[in-house]
């Protein structure tokens, strides 16, 4: 189903005079997948023959000449549009709720240093916060990167804590295996971290990458 | 004499004149001496002593109350203005701001008190909402904001 937003866009552009070829490129340039562009065109023709059929006698609307705006300027036009996902609303907030998600996470790692006494423990203990929260704030980030870009701000703080929270417990693992000798605990949490990302990259070259 | 040189829909890209700016800013550092005051004079007559900003959680929890209120108030106001009524909303973007840097503030005071204490029951309270504020504000104002102009 072709994007309302950008088949909205495209007419206002259109009757704006702007050409095809700049428009696509400009969207394009701007992170729109072909198929989102070509299905929007598809749309706006769709409805542009129904417009026809139902008024066969209405005169046909007919853009004379070239628009005034240079090309140059016609793409810096376009590609301001475009880029403003989120708004600067969102933008502040989402700041304060990264602080927010980093100190929380954080203190509950430490947290769990205190009330377990053995290092095993505590390794596999941090794995079972940070990969579960890992996988989580990953699903939140595909799932909205894919039709909801605005939605997409709402996850990025969650997706960078996380990750790092990631190179957190990797970095402790790494400690504990220089100072002390290998035991289970640094087995389990490295394979779980290589199992985790191992489906993470599989996942997404499987349904996001195309 | 005007404030404003360019208008822009996005508010914080709207180009002021010199006075503007300077209207502006003065606007923002004094809500910023404001509302410091007030959660001075609250930490010091409704909390018990010693008034500690970083050692006190009391005074921590009274901050976090007034602060995430602000926060709430200036989004609210913010949000619903700078649809309907883009004049006014330039002179709420102060507002805005002074709560975000209130909000960073609470979380400094947390994250240094924290740091020097066993978690409590208060500190889950104060995140947890401070996060769910954050997120559900988030998704509010992106519902609402126009992606492509």
């Amino acid at each position: 189903m072709a994007n309302q937003q950008l088949v909205e866009y495209i007419k206002k552009v259109q009757l704006q005079g702007f050409p095809e070829v700049t428009i696509r490129e400009v969207l394009n340039k701007n992170g729109w997948q072909p198929v989102d562009i070509n299905e929007a065109y598809l749309e706006i023709k769709r409805i542009e023959d129904i417009l026809q059929k139902d008024a066969p006698m209405a005169p046909v609307p007919v853009l004379v000449g070239q628009p005034v705006i240079a090309v140059s300027q016609e793409k810096s036009i376009l590609e301001k549009a475009v880029i403003e996902y989120n708004s600067p609303f969102s933008i502040g907030l989402a700041i304060i709720l990264f602080g927010a998600l980093l100190i929380l996470v954080n203190k509950v790692i430490d947290d769990s240093a205190i009330s377990t006494v053995n290092a095993n423990a505590k390794l596999i203990f941090d794995a079972m916060i940070i990969l579960p929260f890992l996988v989580v704030a990953f699903i939140l980030h595909g799932s909205f990167s894919e039709d909801n870009k605005r939605y997409l701000i709402i996850s990025q703080p969650y997706f960078i804590t996380s990750a790092w929270l990631l190179v957190r417990l990797l970095w402790d693992t790494s400690a504990y295996i220089l100072n002390t000798n290998a035991t289970y605990g640094v087995y389990v949490v490295l394979i779980l971290v290589i199992a985790v990302l191992t489906g993470i990259v599989i996942f997404i070259q499987k349904y996001i990458k195309n | 004499m005007s404030l404003i040189l360019e208008e822009n829909n996005n508010v914080f890209k709207t180009k002021f004149t010199g006075s503007g700016s300077f209207i502006i800013t003065l606007l923002g550092l004094a809500l910023l001496a404001l509302a410091e005051r007030i959660l001075y004079d609250t930490g010091r007559l409704l909390i018990a002593p010693p008034l500690d900003y970083f050692g006190n959680i009391n005074v921590i929890i009274m901050h976090a109350v007034v602060i995430i209120a602000f926060l709430v108030l200036a989004l609210t106001i913010n949000v619903s203005l700078s649809e309907n009524k883009k004049q006014y909303a330039i002179a709420l973007v102060p507002y805005y701001v002074v709560s975000i840097i209130l909000s960073c503030q609470l979380l400094l005071q947390i994250s240094v008190y924290f740091y020097n204490h066993h978690t409590t029951l208060q500190f889950y309270v104060v995140m947890l909402a401070l996060i769910a504020i954050c997120t559900y504000g988030i998704y509010y104002i992106q519902k609402k904001y126009v992606v492509i102009e």
